[in-house]
């Protein structure tokens, strides 16, 4: 009997506990959509864009979808908590899915915010990063990305969206970032956000790619040099367009020589050849593409025709790799993780010359072979057949 | 822990711990063959009143090796998923069922824990599966097997004492009905931990790198919070967590009760089951005053864990069976046939 007793008192304690006791009513809560750090250079700039609650069925919609919040203080953990001092809900953290990472912050020191990043419980390795370039991440929040409701959603989409359209830039999650910070022989490098117009009219754009090196962005990689990068990393991007010129014209080209190529698939291996301290790198891209408009007056059914356009494209891929790759030497940066890869596959040497890396990397020849194949016309055999 | 002393290759050396956990494993048949009594009380059938004293000792060693692992894991908790949530009440979720499972003797514990393997196993393949999915890098794992051996032999040392756990056995072997069976059983113990453990760190290799992963507190729990499955379903941490849970529940309880049985044979008491809530609150007690903070807690893990547990799990059988070997002893193999439970 007093088991049965202790049991159901034991039973019933439960009940006084209400669950977890940090649990919390959801209608005390706030979505967080995306994080953006910065600094003013004295203090850290905490801000954050929230979603407001959609209004019930039948109800018009009229007041704004989101509210951006910013505090500033010596630390972000300070600064996000002093968002509480204002606001009346607390704040979801975990549920946001990206981080805009102001320039100012990013040039000056990375480690001023890798730590609350790894640290915090309540910041994902999956979530997205980006670098607000020549704005803030609270200027970014503001801005509307219809049919979006939110530019943090947003983001998020362009840039995943992009990989299989445009194809020029890559997603980088934080765990990617920390890992490419963390080891030894590899940089990391962000997709950087610009915004542009005025007023109403302002939109924000993917442009450039952050190059870092150690804790600090060193520079930018422009659209070129960004596909080029993508091009080296295997599965960055699903398809991309560039252009080349009609084979046989020379010259400034003329809107009638394009022809524009669609990239489908392609794979990448970097190699080092190392002979005595002698490193070269030996980068074979093999890639496959279609025709997805052609103003020229050629016939691709012929294969002469078809090689020559296969070359072309080759050359142009190249091009962006190469570009790429003098971006990075300049910048003393390697975003490729060439050194990484011999860290791989040679250790003993890697630990003689990982100290001097940066220098050794800077003057690194490669030497690179793209192979193109082309696949399809889509819907027409050759060029259209004017009268 | 391991990753910070070998890096992407800790988990070769989990695996190649499987040398010494075999040589472990044919150390505690040979005890067990050439005793007729369980442990401890086999250290006072080899060494009278010294193995008594040295008992009395695996006593304090086992209570400590739950209180360990209680702390651990309320840490783990209060850092992952129960920010505020008091300790004491995580710990009182954790021991009460404790409590309850020795209480009602060994069969339901091992009966509990068969149900928790087929429990846990399937869902942390699953979660180790998902996990590995999320922008994994096989290159991670180069340049294989390419580290200092004094950094080896560390971590084999460091990986020994987990594996040493299996000491248990020389409890427990006595009351189990298929004794023959025994080396057979804890051979396939030692890989399937072997296996999997290796595999465990393998996946947070490939997917967070080994520096990443040797700078994280819980780097199992990283990747399961990064898990996405199938794109869409996220924030399933706290699944992870209750796996966890379960395999916690069955460490501390395991040890819990070696160390009341061990405490009723030290003392020559009826029965240990009316011991299970002293020493569940002296556990409880001592997980709170194991450490200050975290850091103090990895501390322990890092380097005190491996000496004290090395020392209880390893030295002293290896040597207690180097002594056997120089001086024969009479084994009765009527007591603790494997028929009568602790609990008659």
């Amino acid at each position: 009997m007093a088991k049965k007793f202790l049991i159901t008192l034991l039973l019933i304690s439960f009940l006084l506990l209400g669950g977890c006791l940090d649990s919390t009513q959801v209608g005390d809560t706030i979505v967080v959509l995306a994080h953006g750090w910065d600094t003013d250079g004295k203090t850290k700039l905490f801000s954050a864009q929230m979603a407001l609650t959609p209004p019930r069925e039948g109800e018009m919609e009229t007041g704004p979808k989101f509210m951006v919040v910013s505090e500033r203080a010596p630390s972000f953990a300070e600064a996000a908590r002093n968002l509480s001092l204002s606001l009346p809900r607390l704040p979801l953290w975990s549920m946001a899915d990206t981080i805009v990472i102001g320039e100012e912050l990013a040039r000056l020191n990375t480690n001023l915010f890798t730590d609350i990043a790894t640290r915090n419980p309540r910041i994902r390795y999956n979530v997205l990063l980006f670098v607000a370039k020549g704005t803030t991440p609270s200027e970014i929040f503001q801005v509307e990305v219809p049919p979006e409701d939110y530019s943090g959603t947003a983001l998020e989409r362009i840039i995943e969206n992009q990989t299989g359209q445009a194809g020029i830039y890559f997603p980088m999650n934080m765990k990617d970032f920390l890992f490419e910070t963390s080891t030894s022989g590899v940089e990391p490098s962000l997709p950087q956000i610009i915004l542009e117009g005025r007023g109403d009219q302002t939109k924000l754009k993917i442009q450039g790619m952050a190059v870092f090196k150690g804790c600090q962005m060193v520079g930018s990689l422009n659209e070129q040099q960004s596909r080029g990068l993508a091009l080296l990393k295997p599965g960055a991007i699903k398809r991309t367009i560039f252009n080349i010129k009609q084979p046989g014209t020379d010259g400034p080209g003329i809107l009638s020589d394009n022809i524009a190529i669609e990239l489908t698939s392609y794979q990448v291996k970097a190699k080092p050849s190392i002979k005595g301290k002698d490193i070269v790198m030996n980068i074979s891209i093999k890639a496959k593409g279609n025709i997805i408009e052609d103003n020229s007056n050629h016939n691709t059914d012929e294969p002469q025709i078809a090689k020559a356009i296969e070359q072309a494209a080759a050359q142009a891929l190249r091009r962006d790799i190469e570009s790429c790759i003098n971006q990075a030497q300049a910048l003393n940066s390697d975003i490729m993780g060439w050194g990484l890869s011999i860290s791989r596959s040679h250790p003993e040497l890697w630990q003689e010359i990982e100290g001097d890396w940066p220098e050794i990397f800077a003057g690194i020849p490669s030497n690179i072979k793209v192979e193109f194949k082309l696949i399809q016309t889509y819907l027409q055999k050759d060029v259209f057949p004017l009268r | 822990m391991l990753a910070e002393v070998s890096g992407h290759n800790s988990w070769l050396t989990v695996l190649a711990t499987i040398i010494p956990g075999l040589l472990l494993i044919y150390v505690y048949c040979g005890l067990l063959k050439k005793s007729s009594q369980p442990f401890p009380q086999m250290l006072e059938e080899h060494l009278g009143i010294a193995g008594r004293i040295i008992a009395l000792f695996y006593v304090l060693v086992f209570l400590l090796l739950a209180s360990l692992y209680l702390r651990f894991f309320v840490e783990f908790l209060s850092i992952t998923v129960l920010h505020n949530t008091p300790t004491g009440l995580i710990i009182m979720a954790l021991l009460i069922p404790g409590v309850y499972t020795i209480r009602s003797s060994l069969e339901v514990f091992a009966r509990v824990s068969e149900v928790i393997l087929w429990v846990f196993l399937p869902l942390a393949m699953l979660m180790l599966q998902v996990s590995s999915t999320e922008h994994p890098d096989i290159g991670n794992l180069m340049p294989l097997a390419f580290m200092g051996i004094k950094d080896f032999i560390y971590s084999v040392y460091l990986n020994l004492w987990h594996f040493a756990n299996i000491i248990i056995i020389l409890t427990l072997a006595y009351f189990s009905l298929q004794r023959e069976q025994i080396p057979r059983l804890l051979l396939t113990s030692l890989v399937s931990l072997a296996l999997f453990l290796a595999l465990s760190i393998m996946v947070v290799i490939i997917t967070l790198g080994a520096a990443l992963a040797s700078s994280s507190t819980f780097p199992l729990f990283e990747i399961a919070r990064s898990a996405s499955y199938a794109g869409f379903i996220r924030n399933t941490e706290p699944i992870f967590v209750s796996i966890f849970m379960l395999g916690l529940y069955v460490s501390v309880v395991s040890f819990l009760f070696i160390a009341c049985y061990s405490t009723q044979q030290v003392f020559r008491l009826k029965d240990y089951r009316f011991l299970a809530i002293p020493s569940t609150l002296l556990v409880a007690f001592h997980s709170l005053l194991i450490g200050p903070s975290t850091a103090t807690m990895f501390k322990i893990l890092h380097f005190s864990a491996p000496l004290i547990f090395g020392f209880f799990f390893v030295l002293i059988p290896i040597l207690l069976y180097i002594l056997l070997l120089f001086r024969p002893h009479k084994v009765n193999l009527q007591s603790g046939s494997g028929l009568q439970s602790p609990e008659t």
